[in-house]
């Protein structure tokens, strides 16, 4: 970056401006500050250099050919280490947590959601094993992600929740527990066989890795949810389908199907038992905040468009100078402005729970190590072991409470429903104000809005992110469950 | 469930619907997606014969023409069926009726290809003129029309034809909504000197027709929306029950009906009230009513349909890409409510 970098100063300039909140951090906290400023610039860069020029043409394309994938622009994006922005620093990567990556996201997707996408479900993928702490995926798999970024290689992961009969079911505990699922995985010597079938997994035809989820018993679905590690390479593993979708079409969704696939122990993240309670409900809380910021970045994108097309007068007055314009424009600010803060409010109160483990000092010591010691065999068979995985969850239970992390859950899924709702209303309030005017600005206007509706959709339907709300903030039916060093089953611990 | 507007229909409205029904379930429902994605593969010129025969590409064209005679809200009604199974192509029924409405009421002598379905007519609506050029934005049916009709304001009428001297079309490349209808631009150099007509005082009644025709297709894309939605509610389970027993999802079915209801009823209201100068604001009221409600029904329907509502296949997105543009076509609806409230002078 240049000395004086005139983005940069730019960026700041408007970051510290759209988020009041960081003024104050940055007084004690200058350098994670200038961290996110950069990171934020970084994704500017990319948007004016790649996406913006690629993505109305990369969106007709994948309307005709959904196979086809861009891996330019991911290829793009890898001196920026967008692909390694979730990884902790002490296998490689950015060590970004979810308000570097809520923000990350918002920029790209005010140029577009589809390639933005591709990076966020990148991070889903991976925020299963930083959720479960398992070290062993961590020197193993995301060192790997991190490492062939800086050679030029890109290594994409996903995540494998929903199944073609359980959405809503399968990320949400009490209805988890009365689902009708039609995926299971079947324990054998040394690992598991998997069946079924998954589908809209976002990066599902692109990544090498993914972190499905599964019942082992589909009677006790609940009780049995497992998350599993997945190489694309692994037999019994195929693609059958890429879905045709309205928009985010840069980003693949497809069906993936299991057939006797069998998947080794050590590549179960966690314990047996824990995909949903901590397992899923921490990656939600995790991920709802970026995918709030999705749709932030949706609605900012539309109102930017929008905001050129009331400033352009064809011949005579401007739509800028009528005031029901002005009044459109002034209400979707607000709520942009408002989506934004709920976002950003979320993943801070994230970040004050999994911030406190990874700069903890257990995980401090195990970083200090040195890497040809934390690399090497013996060291894996220590991480896989049953009593350094409960050492693990041990670690989080030690340093964050339940009653933390089900607040983050609380409000990473109200910013969720907040930020996909606005980007609804804003993208669709342009269009209704710009009649049937063509050109350029409604070309962009259209994709956000069709874009816009899977934000209302992703990550949980906004109505369960209101389940969710009112379960964990007003009625206290639902918390997320972490599991003690001292006092736990032998990793079937679900409630 | 009925909906009230089917009850209170009668016999010959009820037949009316029933053939346009079946005219939909045999040509439209099975080439809806190849409207929509390829309308220049032929499927449209295919189904416009079909439509031909059965008499709506000249619905509105009085007897004595060789049309059908047929009132504006008996159009609607069979709009509105059309539209249940392609939006766009009842876009193109719509234009091209109105058209050889407006060339009659210009005193126009109806031209046998038009009316038999050989060819297609369109209609440009809002016309913007300026310095004797005369522009439009967004024209329904003119790719591909032998014709376009342009209302000019000060109540002439214009006839071109694509490829004549002062006639430009560009083409609107993958528009979002309305596909089928094969929209583009038009600009037409000295207007003036292709004046054919003047349009005898029925430049608001025209305006009024087309304003409940896009109400009666909006209504059309709201009831497929609440049919499929409320179909799928009652096949998928979840959270421990079909859909349908949650109160959220009969809640959103729910605003749909109330939604179809209202418009159905203001559509009705405008069409039946008579007289040309007394129905424009009412029709302007209905359109705005109707499309609003039928943006709202169409995310409501995709949403019933979780991610499968997102995807091409299950044909719930089409709907709400069709709806956004009725909602803006041919004008925004603060534009047609601003028409109702005059300002003081």
């Amino acid at each position: 970056m240049p000395e004086g970098d005139p983005l940069l100063k730019d960026v700041r300039k408007r970051v510290l401006g759209d988020f009041p909140a960081l003024q104050e951090i940055r007084r004690r906290r200058p350098l994670y500050v200038e961290k996110l400023v950069k990171t934020v610039r970084d994704c500017a860069e990319y948007n004016q250099r790649y996406a913006a020029p690629a993505a109305l043409e990369l969106d007709w394309r994948m309307e005709q050919d959904h196979d086809y994938f861009a891996w330019d622009l991911v290829k793009a994006g890898l001196q920026y280490r967008f692909l390694s922005l979730a990884i902790p620093g002490m296998v490689e990567g950015v060590g970004g947590l979810t308000v570097m990556f809520a923000l990350a996201m918002e920029e790209m997707c005010s140029t577009c959601a589809g390639i933005a996408n591709i990076f966020g479900a990148h991070a889903l993928g991976i925020s299963p094993l930083l959720v479960s702490g398992a070290l062993a995926q961590w020197e193993t798999v995301l060192r790997e992600v991190a490492r062939k970024e800086k050679e030029g290689e890109p290594v994409l992961m996903a995540a494998a929740i929903t199944e073609p009969s359980a959405g809503t079911d399968a990320e949400e505990p009490h209805f988890l527990a009365k689902a009708r699922l039609s995926m299971n995985a079947s324990k054998v010597p040394g690992g598991y066989v998997l069946n079924g079938r998954k589908c809209f997994i976002s990066n599902g035809s692109v990544a090498t890795y993914t972190m499905v989820a599964c019942a082992l018993d589909r009677e006790r679905p609940l009780e049995t949810w497992t998350s599993f590690l997945v190489h694309r390479d692994m037999e019994g593993f195929s693609v059958p389908r890429v879905e045709e979708k309205m928009g985010q079409r840069a980003c693949p969704a497809a069906e993936l199907l299991f057939e006797d696939c069998f998947v080794p122990d050590e590549n179960v993240l966690g314990f047996e038992g824990d995909g949903m309670q901590p397992g899923t409900l921490l990656i939600l809380a995790a991920s709802r905040a970026p995918v709030a910021a999705i749709g932030t970045g949706i609605a900012r994108g539309a109102y930017e468009w929008f905001l050129r097309w009331a400033r352009r007068g064809k011949g005579g007055r401007a739509p800028i100078d009528e005031q029901r314009v002005q009044m459109a424009l002034a209400d979707m600010k607000t709520r942009v402005s408002l989506a934004r803060w709920a976002y950003f409010n979320a993943a801070l109160s994230f970040d004050a729970t999994l911030g406190k483990v990874l700069s903890g000092v257990p995980m401090k010591a195990i970083g200090l190590l040195p890497r040809s010691v934390r690399t090497s065999e013996g060291m894996q068979r220590v991480y896989l072991s049953r009593a350094a995985k409960r050492g693990v969850e041990g670690i989080v239970a030690a340093y964050i409470t339940s009653e933390e992390v089900t607040k983050a859950l609380a409000n990473s899924s109200l910013a969720k429903a907040v930020g996909g709702d606005t980007a609804m209303y804003v993208s669709s309030m342009a269009l209704e104000m710009m009649g049937a005017d063509q050109g350029e600005e409604r070309v962009w206007v259209e994709k956000f809005f069709r874009d816009a509706k899977l934000t209302q959709i992703y990550e949980g339907t906004n109505q369960l992110n209101r389940l969710t709300v009112f379960m964990s903030d007003v009625d206290d039916s639902l918390r997320v469950e972490l599991k003690p060093f001292i006092g736990r089953g032998p990793g079937k611990g679900a409630k | 469930m009925e909906l009230t507007r089917d009850l209170m229909l009668d016999q010959e409205s009820r037949m009316l619907v029933r053939s346009v029904a079946e005219f939909r379930e045999q040509v439209i429902d099975g080439s809806a997606r190849e409207m929509d994605e390829f309308p220049s593969s032929g499927v449209i010129e295919k189904a416009w014969k079909s439509a031909a025969s059965l008499g709506l590409v000249s619905a509105l064209l009085g007897e004595g023409s060789g049309g059908q005679g047929m009132d504006i809200y008996s159009f609607c009604l069979a709009l509105t069926e059309v539209a249940r199974g392609c939006a766009g192509f009842a876009a193109l029924l719509l234009v091209h009726n109105l058209a050889l409405w407006a060339l009659e009421a210009a005193s126009q002598e109806a031209d046998e290809a038009l009316t038999g379905g050989e060819a297609r007519v369109t209609m440009a609506w809002p016309v913007k003129e300026a310095g004797g050029t005369a522009r439009a934005e967004f024209v329904p049916g003119l790719t591909g029309a032998a014709a376009c009709v342009l209302p000019l304001a000060g109540g002439g009428l214009c006839r071109v034809a694509p490829g004549c001297e002062g006639v430009t079309i560009e083409g609107i490349e993958a528009p979002m909504g309305l596909r089928a209808s094969r929209p583009a631009s038009l600009v037409v150099e000295s207007a003036g000197g292709a004046v054919v007509g003047d349009l005898n005082g029925k430049r608001d009644e025209l305006e009024g027709c087309l304003l409940l025709g896009i109400a009666a297709l909006s209504l059309g894309l709201a009831r497929h929306a609440f049919e499929g939605a409320r179909e799928y509610a009652r096949e998928r389970y979840q959270a421990g029950d079909y859909i349908i027993n949650h109160q959220q999802i009969r809640l959103m079915l729910a605003g749909m009906v109330v939604g179809i209801e209202a418009g159905d009823a203001s559509l009705r209201q405008a069409a039946t009230a008579g007289g040309c100068a007394l129905h424009l604001p009412a029709s302007r009221a209905a359109k705005v009513l109707a499309c609003d409600r039928a943006v709202s029904a169409t995310l409501d329907g995709i949403q019933v349909h979780g991610g499968y509502g997102y995807m091409r296949d299950y044909g719930m997105e089409v709907l709400l890409r069709d709806a956004k543009y009725c909602q803006s076509y041919p004008r925004s609806p603060q534009e047609e409510m601003l028409d109702l409230v005059k300002p003081a002078d």
